[in-house]
């Protein structure tokens, strides 16, 4: 009971911070200057065709009723229409998510795998060299902007040492699999194509991994600092005294508490990787919600930037709703 | 297991080739940073997807960019009845489509109707359409609501599309539009392969197009969408790119030495001015805007901003349009003249600041705010930047209450015809509608050149009415006609027979274009 009780909690916790991350964008947004009818209408339209797209598109109203309207369509699952292109913003969503949600997750499974490791060896393992190297890294990862290392990595990693492509899902010349959840990673396992497969992986491989930088120094070095803190507690003195071998301590005993403040952070981590799709998905031109948001901004269609922050920050919400659970159910004493 | 092991072979061939790969030997890759959203061409007027119509898509009429006349195309012939008020067009008969089906009039009329109910994209060049009429399948009327000059200059951008197989695919009455978000339904020479949102395009020949095919032709497109610049020039560089279509100027000199590629430059249909809000105090005074345009460094916006790419704009319209004015007065750069104006205006010492936007991600605008910011602040103005982007300068032009005093802005022709490119520009119609007319400048005179220009049919008396017409917005001083924008794209040394066209700004005419090995 005390379970559920605490899910509804949070659940109305964060129903909350959406509405209000809606009502704040969209506030943010309306006050970007530029007239959103003047990108719909195109060059040398008519003096009544700007005045119908204003009415049209509701432009004409005060801001405090387009966003009441807005929740109104929200509720009813309706995202409007995009002023530049025409389409619904729904499909427009759909069609991009799938190639996005690849590059996170991507990003996210090589913040954590390598993040967790390094963080744990460098514990293990104080001020020897791969902890040094750690310490380098954490502080380029966090350091450095990461638009410049896209750059500079596309320099070395295709134009001089050939290893990787300029980016992009595919080569030219190369078709996708057939669309099922739209990761061509995934459809390519679907269809059994594993030379599919190797492309895509191939094409992703660079843009997760300078996704996942900045991500990957903090999570080792938290992860080191956890671990480390955890290895001065009693029980685990108590359980070296007691003769247990070092990795049963470190494995078993360890970790399970030393997790607690990396897992929290990986909800955060999804959310700030998810928002830098759209630095990362430019460098590589990789055709996802980033890039999406990119010309959507550009031309300021409003209805696709309210329709990727609301997704982006859906995902945001949700990963950090699962993240508490999975807190609570690892320490059953949070309330 | 063997079929496990047949796999994995598959799979580590398949990474080999994939580092391995290189460019399609007779198929061009062009790179570019804006996304086809469609492939309907009532949108053709947009550049990204103007590319796609010049290659996948033909009108009835061509703009020749080397004589700048129009050149009869789908419509093999074409005659002027009624005053203007009317034209008849007789069809090629040999065009198909890209599914097989033959070009007739009634496909005319279906593009023109579907283009005015849709309202949108090249909507705007044929508002003075009235109707179509079909004669027989390869005659028709087009009807106007006024005998309009300029009406057959919008042409060029009116692609026509296969209406039986659009009819086929409409879907609550949508004239196919969803349909051409990822098919196309044209008679150009290049069809549609492969669509990749936000990825690419690929575009093969169509073996049947109407005007044959040479033995050189190119066999096929592939459109690259690419935003970032020095991803481009990478690929280009490597050679896994044909055409560089947004390269920054400021590389132009490191491309330059390399002697894999080349640089195609022209002066474009783009004027760039530097506006002056004569509702303003103190630039409602002419000599102090006099004043302004003396103490800009032409010649340096030219050597230093545009890298040595651009030319002198002479006024308003830039001389790749037809009527364009050879013999306007040109403004010099003379701070001694400026000094007298300004002595003149009643400010010897300058003494006031004026808010200058730009977009602060146009390296042209930029290097020219430092410029005037430099020559304007030696007779004692100050100059206070406002940084924006396109969008906000816009809104920004279009507010008779703005507080912004100068504007660096770009006249960019809606078609390849004088009155399209000047009028929402200078006619007063315009003023605050949209944000084309900056200076909110207009003149009773203007206006009346516009109003005669439009309806007048005897060619040469149109263009004496333009030539007028950019003579007296010169002589307005609202705006400081500072270059005519470079248009500048980079490719590898295989590729040959370039030509820009201002009709299709930013377009590529492959079908004219050539490979070699």
């Amino acid at each position: 009971m005390n379970f559920i009780i605490y899910i509804l909690k949070k659940l109305t916790y964060l129903t909350t911070v959406l509405i209000g991350i809606i009502i704040l964008m969209f506030i943010i947004v309306q006050s970007i200057p530029g007239d959103p009818a003047r990108s719909a209408a195109g060059p040398a339209a008519s003096k009544e065709r700007l005045i119908e797209i204003r009415e049209n598109l509701g432009l004409d109203l005060p801001v405090y009723i387009q966003v009441y309207r807005y929740f109104g369509r929200v509720i009813n699952l309706d995202l409007g229409k995009s002023i530049r292109t025409k389409k619904d913003v729904w499909d427009e969503l759909v069609l991009y998510l799938p190639a996005s949600i690849e590059l996170v997750v991507s990003a996210m499974f090589i913040n954590i795998f390598f993040g967790v490791l390094i963080g744990v060896y460098s514990a293990v393992k104080p001020r020897q060299i791969i902890d040094k190297l750690s310490n380098l890294i954490t502080i380029l990862g966090m350091g450095l902007p990461i638009f410049w290392v896209g750059i500079i990595s596309q320099l070395l990693f295709y134009n001089i040492w050939d290893i990787f492509p300029y980016g992009g899902r595919l080569p030219a010349g190369v078709n996708p699999p057939q669309y099922q959840t739209g990761s061509y990673i995934i459809d390519s396992l679907l269809m059994w194509d594993l030379a599919l497969l190797s492309i895509s992986l191939h094409h992703l491989i660079l843009p997760a991994f300078i996704m996942s930088l900045p991500e990957l120094a903090v999570t080792a070095r938290i992860m080191r600092n956890s671990i480390l803190n955890v290895l001065n507690k009693d029980y685990i003195i108590t359980a070296k005294a007691k003769g247990l071998n070092q990795s049963r301590i470190l494995f078993v005993h360890a970790m399970k508490n030393a997790m607690m403040v990396p897992i929290s952070l990986f909800g955060m981590q999804t959310g700030w990787i998810l928002g830098g799709t759209l630095l990362v998905e430019s460098v590589f031109s990789w055709g996802g919600l980033g890039s999406l948001a990119y010309n959507a901004i550009y031309k300021r269609d409003f209805p696709i930037i309210m329709g990727v922050t609301l997704v982006i920050s859906l995902c945001f919400v949700l990963t950090n709703f699962s993240v508490e659970i999975i807190h609570k159910y690892i320490d059953k004493r949070l309330t | 297991m063997k079929n496990l092991k047949i796999k994995l072979g598959a799979f580590v061939i398949s990474m080999a080739l994939t580092l391995t790969a290189s460019a399609n030997s007779n198929s061009i890759k062009i790179a570019h940073s804006e996304y086809a959203f469609s492939y309907d061409p009532v949108y053709c007027n947009w550049s990204d997807i103007g590319r796609i119509c010049a290659i996948a898509y033909d009108a009835l009429l061509k703009f020749e960019p080397t004589n700048k006349v129009l050149v009869p195309h789908l419509a093999k012939s074409y005659k002027k009845l009624d005053g203007g008020s009317k034209y008849r067009f007789i069809l090629n008969k040999n065009v198909t489509f890209h599914d097989g089906n033959k070009l007739k009039a009634q496909d005319v009329k279906y593009s023109f109707e579907r283009i005015m109910a849709i309202k949108d994209g090249v909507a705007n060049l044929i508002q003075d359409v009235r109707s179509i009429n079909v004669i027989d399948d390869h005659t028709f009327d087009i009807l106007l609501k006024r005998p309009t000059a300029a009406f057959l200059y919008s042409l060029p951008q009116i692609m026509i599309i296969n209406s039986k197989t659009a009819k086929k695919y409409e879907v609550d009455g949508d004239w196919a539009k969803k349909y051409l978000d990822d098919h196309d339904l044209g008679s150009g020479p290049y069809k549609l392969s492969l669509h990749l949102a936000e990825q690419r395009a690929e575009f093969k020949k169509y073996d049947d197009y109407w005007k044959g095919w040479r033995t050189d032709n190119i066999n096929g497109v592939t459109f690259l969408w690419i935003k970032d610049s020095a991803t481009q020039r990478l690929m280009l560089e490597k050679g896994d790119l044909d055409i560089m279509m947004e390269p920054v100027l400021s590389e132009l000199k490191d491309l330059k030495k390399n002697s894999n590629l080349q640089i195609h430059s022209t002066s474009s249909a783009v004027v760039f001015t530097i506006d002056f809000r004569v509702i303003r105090k103190p630039l409602d005074n002419i000599n102090i805007r006099k004043a302004l345009a003396h103490a800009i460094d032409y010649e340096y916006h030219l050597n230093v901003a545009l890298e040595g790419f651009g030319k002198r704009a002479k006024g308003p319209l830039s001389s790749q349009l037809m009527f364009f004015n050879d013999n306007l007065p040109l403004v010099d750069f003379d701070m001694k003249k400026a000094k007298q104006y300004l002595k003149e205006a009643g400010y010897p010492n300058g003494g006031f600041t004026l808010k200058v936007a730009y977009e602060s991600g146009q390296a042209e605008k930029q290097r020219a705010l430092e410029m005037i910011q430099q020559n304007w602040g030696l007779l004692g103005i100050k100059v206070e930047p406002v940084g924006t982007d396109w969008m906000g300068q816009d809104e920004m032009q279009k507010n008779k209450d703005s507080d912004i005093d100068v504007y660096l802005g770009y006249i960019w022709p809606a078609a390849a015809e004088t009155d399209i490119a000047l009028r929402t520009f200078y006619h007063s119609d315009y003023k605050g509608v949209f944000g084309d007319n900056a200076p909110f400048w207009s003149s009773d005179k203007v206006d009346q050149l516009f109003d005669s220009g439009i309806i007048e049919q005897n060619i040469n008396k149109r263009s004496e009415i333009y030539k007028n017409l950019q003579h007296e917005i010169v002589k307005g001083f609202s705006s400081a006609f500072v270059s005519e924008t470079p248009f500048v794209i980079v490719t590898n040394k295989r590729v040959f027979g370039y030509e820009y066209n201002p009709a299709h700004h930013q377009a590529i005419d492959v079908y004219n274009m050539t490979l070699s090995n």
